[in-house]
Formats: structure tokens, C-alpha cells, sequence
């Protein structure tokens, strides 16, 4: 018995040693890549920062990659001298829309990817918390914002300035905490960060100051509106259908779960439209379209779609407000080359529904103003 | 719970030593940690249908019990028959009730007739083709007295319950399985260390090649109508490494699990794409699911004893069973009807076993024919599998009729090549290992013959880091789950 006891000893404890060295091994390699990598720049918060920087140094940044849009918001705002014309807020459908287009105004894109109706809210407040209110606000309506099962979570990072909109108290939680916690163990992240560690390493990682309007990777403009990068700007038309064929199978971002259009949320958006037309603020809609191939799919199968948009024009009519665009392509006469992908229109598209004429505008930069 | 999870990775080592260090004090104790781990493992799916475990449970160990004290032929049929009864009335209501009222409904549609039938929101319990059949061949066993039956409840609960096989298997028999739970297990070193290569290697075929296959089979079988018929035929060749990476993949570390509690499983999966005939690939194959049906449908029902009738009859009727047991679909029948196809040639002419051995055994590369044995082999394994991935039968027709269009020859060409470039190099390369290790129950288990553990090593941390740059950890739902 004394045999066996001690032999068990011996070989779980050689099996044990053995085992854990690699597994140890193994764990801090993913923690160190995830850690130094860090793809979406989640232990490096300042990356952000530095995007602004360039932007208030009158420059584009390119070279960028994962960062958190709504933190740049936060610290756009924060940079800002004067109050804008203009405010285009929504998701990355409204992220080209430019400064170039608008003579002589003080533009600034806010859209943030996926906004969902608290992104809308909170970067709202923010402004309005800063005395930075604008004379028009752009306002991007997706038809996800009515869906309380998009999906959209990343609105939580600026869940202090949606709750002070709404007056609530918010209890800090540790829930950016265990965000961390679990990208730092996530293979995905790995994946990602691995990637991205040369760069880090030969220091090439953060973002850079351009005069070029278009470059090889997504550019930050000085306006804080999007230029796509070249691959996605060179994209052949059949390229783009694929895309948009790839979009539409399976379930629609964020919509796939979109069975009726949620009423707390509407009367949020209400709310939220009320309290823009009170600061005498001119409010218009923007409802970007989608390719025609994904359209096809929403009138076969998410009518909802086409029930919000007949919603949001009752109400911009009855509040008289301006409402630019429609989910439906043909409604503009819009046709697949008006798109980069299955949502995301190009800028002549953005332009036809703006009804912007070319000027040949420059791009009024938010450190000029 | 899903064995490639953080979930998982947390679960096995804290019940490897719970098991090894505080229940090794006697049987019991290890048989009730493994019953209330098994139940924890599937409870974290869903812990309501734990109730059809433990019902099924209880009604085969009282069958067993009142068998072994039955003499009375009839009786004891009928005790079989309330087994039989009770395990596939669950399985048949769960997994085929919509499917055959459906079917029911139409048919009387065809001719005219009009039924007002509401289809049913049922949930499929995960695993229960799995457990049902392994429960079964306990009754069966004991009626037929290979098998004493047992009076150690526990230890029958942890044979039902078995965490690494409960839900995909492998479908262990009873007389395989049940008796490794009467001794109390001790811990083998080696065994433990050969465990733990298994799992690795399972990981890498259900993470790295079935996981990033499905991406692409996925995407091409999805939208198969805008893609060329060289495109579709990518499809299903990546569906063939999706399937057999996801299932083989989980048999692997089934196995691997098990070892590390002192368990000793059957092989599941024989390198099957390397098989020379159709015959030898269903000997290869879910090879627990093919031996069952074997021994408990085909034999019963006479075999291969009778004349040719008597041969077609039941091999038509094991196939299109076991594609029935993959899914209440049509396209699971036709796939099982289509291998019976394949394989009654063999059969008829009496070349059903010619290729019982490893295909080039004690050589580096097969045979002029023996290649082009292989290469025809997978084409009709691989054509058999589009009815497998298909919607449905109108989907697996127009799908063949891509393929077998002008398409055909053109350039494969779909938004993620890149992709697929790159998954071909990694299928190109676990082929290469599967072939090293074919003569072995799984590729890498030879890797301990070499000597020089630094190498050894790094064979092992190679293909741990492959798994973390290259595996795909979005599609991580194994198949076999849904069967």
C-alpha cells in the first residue's frame, strides 16, 4: 500500500510539473502577446488621445487601427475651442460625411460604429455637458437604433454620460474591468495582437499625422470624418457585390433579431429629438441606404425595416423635421457602384441624398476653428 | 459545455484533481465525482433535460435488474421491449415528431386532402442519439446475456453519464465501458500524458481545420447559387475536412479525456480518407456508430447470411438507418441510401473486406493504384456529403447541377480565398501527419517514440501555437451535437 501510495506521488507529481510548465508557459505568451499586441488598444488607453492630437495639430491620422471611437469622441469634445455649426451624429454609415461639403462651417463628424440609441444620447450630453452645442445637428438613423436586440454593447463605454441624459445615477461597476480581464486570456485577441506586435516592436503601432486625404490604412480626417482605406476605396464592383452578398447571408447586423420596433427606445430617440429642437438647434434625419442586394433581402424578410423608416418620416413630419435619404436605394436611384460594401455608401451617394453641390471645398480642420 | 471553451479548460482541471486527489479514496467516491462532473458538464447546456438522462438511467438499470432475475422468455421480451420503447419514444419525439408530421401533413396534401397540424417548438436534447444507443445496448446485452447486469447504481449512472462521451460519443458498449467502473481506477502516468497528446491533437481537427473549413463551407454552401460549380466543389471538399476535423476531432478528446481518469475508450475514426473502397471507409468511420448498428440492426436482421435479396434488403436498411439517425431530413436518408449504393457492389461481388489493413503499410507513399483507390474513394465520399450539408434535397440537386455545369471548369473564385489558401496549406499539412500516423489510433501517438525530448517538445508546443495563431474561434459548435 505504502509502494503504491508513494508511486501514485511520484507520478502525478511528475505528471503534474510536467504538464504545468508548458501550460504556464503557454498562458503567459498569450497574456504577454494580448498584453504588448494589444490590437483594440485596451491597456494602452492613450491611443486615442494621440489620434486627437494629430487632429488638433491640423493633420490626419492614418495608421490607425481598433481604437475606441466613442474615448475619441470624449476627448474630441473635450479639445474643442468654439462650438460647431454642424454635428453629424450616427454610426459608420454617416462617417464620411465631411466638412468639404458645407462652405465656410465648422463641421465635426461624431459617428461612432454601431451607435446604438445611447451612443446617440451620450455623445449628445457630452456636448451639451461641454456648452459645445451646435447650430444643426446630422442626425444618422439606422434601423437597428429600435431594435432592443441589436446587439450593441459597446455604447457602455460612455454609459456615465447616457445616464446623466437620462438623470440616473450609475453604479460603477467593474464591467470594463472584467472586459479587460478576459481579452487578456481571449485567443481571438491573440490572434489579432500578434499581428500587431511587429509594429509594436519596431515602434510603428500608433497612429500618424498625414497631409493625404487617402492612405493605405483608414484615415481620421481633420474633421473627425472617415476616409476608407485603399483597399476598401479600390474594391471592383463585383468585389463589392460579394461583399454585399456576404453581408446579407445569414442575419442582417444587428437586425437579425429585430421583431418590432422597441417602444422604450422610440420614446428615447423622442426624447432625445424634443431635447435638440429645445436648444434651437436645426435637426435633420439621415437614413443611409443599403446595397441593393441586402435590400432585396430586407423587403423579403425584415419588413420591420420598412415599418421604421414609414415610422421615422410620420414622426419628422410631425415634428417638421428634415428627413434626408431612405434604407432603399432605388428610392434615390442608387445602384450597387454607389457602395464600398452592403451598407456603407460611397461619398457621390452620400452627396446625392445631401444634395451637396461640389465646391471643391478644403476640409475645415477642428484645430482651425 | 464545449470541450473547446475557457469553461471547459477551468472544469477539467479542477475535476482531474478532485478526482485523482480527494475522491481516490475508494470506487465510490471516484464514481460519484464522475456522476456529479457529468451532470454539471451537461446541465451547463441545459440542466432540464438532465431529467431524460436520469429517467433513461433509471428505467434501463431496472430493466437490467429485472432481467437478470426473469427466466420467462416472454417476459423478458417485453421488459426488453419497454427499454426499447421508453429510450426511442424520446429520441422519436424529440428528434423525428415535426419531421413526421410534416411529412404526414403533405403527404395527405398531395392527394388532396387538407390537415390542420401545428408543428411543435421542441428543443433537441444534446447528445441523446448518443446515450440513448448506449444505454440500449446495456438492455440488449443483458437480455441477450452477454452481460450481467449491474446492481451498482452509481456506478451504472456514471456508464450512462459519462461526461467525455455523453454527448457526441464515441457510443461505447456497455460491455466495454460498465465494467471499467467496478474497479477503482489508479493513476497511470503514461496513460494520463498519452491523454493529453490526444486532446491536443483533437483540438487542433476541430479548431484549426474543421473550424476554419466550416467558415468556408458555410459561406459557399450558403449561397451556393451565386458561385461557379469549381467553387461548389471547394465547398464540399472543405466540408468533408469540417466534418471529419469537428467530429473525429471530438472523439479525440473524448478519448484523451477518459485516459486522464484512467479510462480506456474505443477509436472512433481510422484515418478514413485514406480508405480504398467504400467499404473500408465505413469500417474506418464513427466506427462506434457503425459497429452498433452492425451488431444490434444488421445482424439480428440476418446479415450477409441470405441471398442477394436478403443483402440488398439490410444493407439499404443500415445506411438509410444511420442517416436517419443523423437527422430527421431527407438529405441524411439520401446520403445513407447513396452509400448503401456505393457499398452493395462490393458486397454483391464479395470485396467488401479486401482492404483490412493500413494502406501502404511499411512504406512511405501508396501505390499507383492504391492512390487513385483513395482519390475515388473521397470523390464519392465527398459527393455523398453535399446531401449530408445540403438544406434540403432541392438545395443538394442544384447544387450537383452547378458542379456538373461548364462552371465547373472555371477558376474557384469567392470573397474569402484568402482564407481558403490558407486552410488548404493547413489541410495539406495535416494530411501529411495523418498519413505518418496511420497506422496509429490517432496521428501523433507515435510522437513519443521520438527520443529527444526537446524535439518531442516542440512538436507539441508547434502545434499548440498553431492552434492559438490559426485556429478559428468564432464556429466552435461541434456538428455532432445536433445529431
Amino acid at each position: 500500500m505504502k509502494i503504491n501510495s508513494s508511486t501514485f506521488n511520484f507520478s502525478m507529481k511528475e505528471f503534474i510539473i510536467k504538464t504545468s510548465i508548458p501550460s504556464i508557459f503557454i498562458l503567459i505568451l498569450l497574456v504577454s502577446v494580448n498584453y504588448w499586441g494589444d490590437s483594440a488598444k485596451i491597456f494602452h488607453p492613450n491611443y486615442e488621445n494621440k489620434i486627437a492630437e494629430i487632429i488638433f495639430n491640423n493633420s490626419h491620422a492614418t495608421n490607425i487601427s481598433n481604437f475606441n471611437e466613442r474615448i475619441l469622441q470624449k476627448e474630441l469634445i473635450q479639445k474643442l475651442i468654439s462650438s460647431p455649426d454642424i454635428v453629424i451624429l450616427g454610426s459608420s454609415r454617416t462617417m464620411l460625411i465631411n466638412s468639404t461639403y458645407y462652405e465656410n462651417k465648422k463641421v465635426i463628424n461624431s459617428s461612432v460604429s454601431g451607435a446604438s440609441i445611447q451612443d446617440l444620447i451620450a455623445i449628445f450630453q457630452m456636448y451639451s455637458t461641454k456648452n459645445r452645442l451646435p447650430k444643426k445637428i446630422i442626425l444618422g438613423v439606422d434601423p437597428w437604433l429600435f431594435n432592443e436586440n441589436n446587439g450593441q454593447i459597446r455604447w457602455q463605454s460612455l454609459r456615465k454620460e447616457y445616464a446623466s441624459f437620462e438623470n440616473q445615477k450609475i453604479e460603477e461597476n467593474d464591467d470594463l474591468l472584467n472586459n479587460k480581464v478576459k481579452q487578456l486570456f481571449s485567443l481571438s485577441y491573440f490572434q489579432a495582437s500578434f499581428i500587431n506586435l511587429p509594429a509594436v516592436i519596431v515602434g510603428k503601432s500608433d497612429p500618424i499625422a498625414t497631409e493625404e486625404i487617402y492612405n493605405h490604412s483608414n484615415t481620421i480626417l481633420v474633421d473627425a470624418s472617415l476616409s476608407y482605406s485603399k483597399k476598401y476605396r479600390e474594391a471592383s464592383n463585383e468585389e463589392v457585390n460579394s461583399a454585399a452578398r456576404i453581408y446579407s447571408s445569414g442575419g442582417i447586423y444587428s437586425i437579425e433579431n429585430f421583431k418590432n420596433i422597441s417602444p422604450q427606445i422610440f420614446s428615447e430617440f423622442e426624447q432625445l429629438c424634443i431635447e435638440i429642437l429645445k436648444n434651437d438647434i436645426e435637426l435633420s434625419f439621415f437614413l443611409a441606404p443599403y446595397h441593393p442586394i441586402v435590400y432585396k433581402k430586407i423587403e423579403q424578410e425584415y419588413h420591420i425595416v420598412l415599418e421604421t423608416e414609414n415610422k421615422l418620416r410620420e414622426f419628422s413630419k410631425k415634428r417638421n423635421i428634415e428627413c434626408l435619404g431612405s434604407f432603399n436605394p432605388a428610392t434615390y436611384g442608387i445602384e450597387s457602384a454607389g457602395f464600398y460594401d452592403g451598407m456603407h455608401s460611397k461619398e457621390n451617394t452620400i452627396k446625392k441624398i445631401l444634395k451637396v453641390e461640389t465646391r471643391n471645398n478644403a476640409y475645415k480642420s477642428l484645430g482651425h476653428w | 459545455m464545449l470541450f473547446n471553451s475557457i469553461d471547459f479548460a477551468l472544469f477539467l482541471p479542477i475535476v482531474f484533481l478532485l478526482y485523482w486527489f480527494v475522491a481516490n479514496k475508494n470506487l465510490k467516491f471516484q464514481n460519484s465525482l464522475i456522476v456529479v462532473a457529468s451532470y454539471l458538464f451537461y446541465g451547463w447546456w441545459d440542466w432540464r433535460f438532465l431529467s431524460l438522462i436520469l429517467f433513461s438511467t433509471i428505467i434501463d438499470y431496472s430493466v437490467g435488474i429485472r432481467l437478470s432475475k426473469e427466466e420467462n422468455k416472454s417476459k423478458r421480451k417485453v421488459l426488453l421491449w419497454i427499454s426499447i420503447l421508453a429510450n426511442l419514444g424520446f429520441l422519436g419525439f424529440f428528434k423525428y415528431y415535426n419531421f413526421f408530421l410534416d411529412n404526414f401533413v403533405s403527404s395527405f396534401s398531395f392527394v388532396g386532402a387538407e390537415i390542420n397540424a401545428n408543428s411543435l417548438n421542441i428543443i433537441l436534447p444534446v447528445g441523446i442519439s448518443f446515450y440513448t444507443f448506449q444505454t440500449l445496448s446495456y438492455t440488449i446485452d443483458v437480455y441477450k446475456k452477454k452481460l450481467e447486469p449491474t446492481k451498482d447504481f452509481i456506478a451504472f449512472t456514471a456508464f450512462v453519464s459519462f461526461f467525455p462521451q455523453l454527448v457526441a460519443g464515441p457510443i461505447e458498449r456497455a460491455t466495454n465501458l460498465l465494467p471499467q467502473f467496478y474497479k477503482k481506477r489508479t493513476f497511470d502516468y503514461s496513460k494520463a500524458v498519452d491523454g493529453l497528446r490526444q486532446i491536443l491533437w483533437g483540438l487542433f481537427k476541430k479548431i484549426v481545420i474543421a473550424d476554419n473549413s466550416a467558415q468556408i463551407a458555410n459561406e459557399i454552401f450558403n449561397n451556393s447559387a451565386d458561385y461557379s460549380g469549381s467553387t461548389l466543389v471547394l465547398g464540399a471538399i472543405f466540408f468533408a475536412f469540417q466534418i471529419y476535423g469537428d467530429f473525429s476531432g471530438y472523439s479525440d478528446i473524448a478519448i484523451g479525456t477518459s485516459r486522464l481518469f484512467g479510462f480506456n475508450l474505443k477509436q472512433n475514426f481510422a484515418f478514413p480518407y485514406f480508405s480504398r473502397d467504400i467499404a473500408e471507409f465505413w469500417r474506418r468511420w464513427h466506427i462506434s456508430l457503425s459497429t452498433w448498428f452492425r451488431d444490434y440492426l444488421y445482424i439480428p436482421l440476418g446479415g450477409s447470411r441470405g441471398g442477394t435479396w436478403m443483402k440488398v434488403r439490410n444493407t439499404f436498411i443500415i445506411f438509410i438507418v444511420s442517416g436517419f439517425w443523423h437527422g430527421a431530413n431527407w438529405t441524411f436518408i439520401v446520403w445513407g441510401a447513396l452509400n448503401a449504393l456505393y457499398f452493395l457492389p462490393l458486397l454483391l461481388l464479395n470485396r467488401n473486406r479486401t482492404n483490412t489493413n493500413t494502406v501502404a503499410q511499411d512504406n512511405y507513399l501508396p501505390t499507383l493504384k492504391e492512390f487513385f483507390q483513395i482519390a475515388i474513394t473521397f470523390s464519392l465520399t465527398v459527393f455523398a456529403w453535399i446531401f449530408f450539408r445540403a438544406e434540403n434535397i432541392g438545395h443538394a440537386m442544384n447544387y450537383l447541377a452547378t458542379i456538373f455545369s461548364k462552371s465547373l471548369l472555371t477558376f474557384p473564385h469567392f470573397p474569402q480565398m484568402e482564407l481558403a489558401f490558407s486552410t488548404l496549406i493547413l489541410i495539406v499539412v495535416f494530411i501529411v501527419i495523418e498519413w505518418l500516423g496511420r497506422d496509429k489510433k490517432y496521428a501523433i501517438e507515435n510522437s513519443i517514440a521520438i527520443e529527444n525530448k526537446y524535439l518531442r517538445y516542440s512538436l507539441y508546443f508547434g502545434i499548440a501555437i498553431t492552434i492559438m495563431l490559426m485556429g478559428n474561434f468564432n464556429e466552435n459548435q461541434f456538428i455532432y451535437f445536433q445529431f
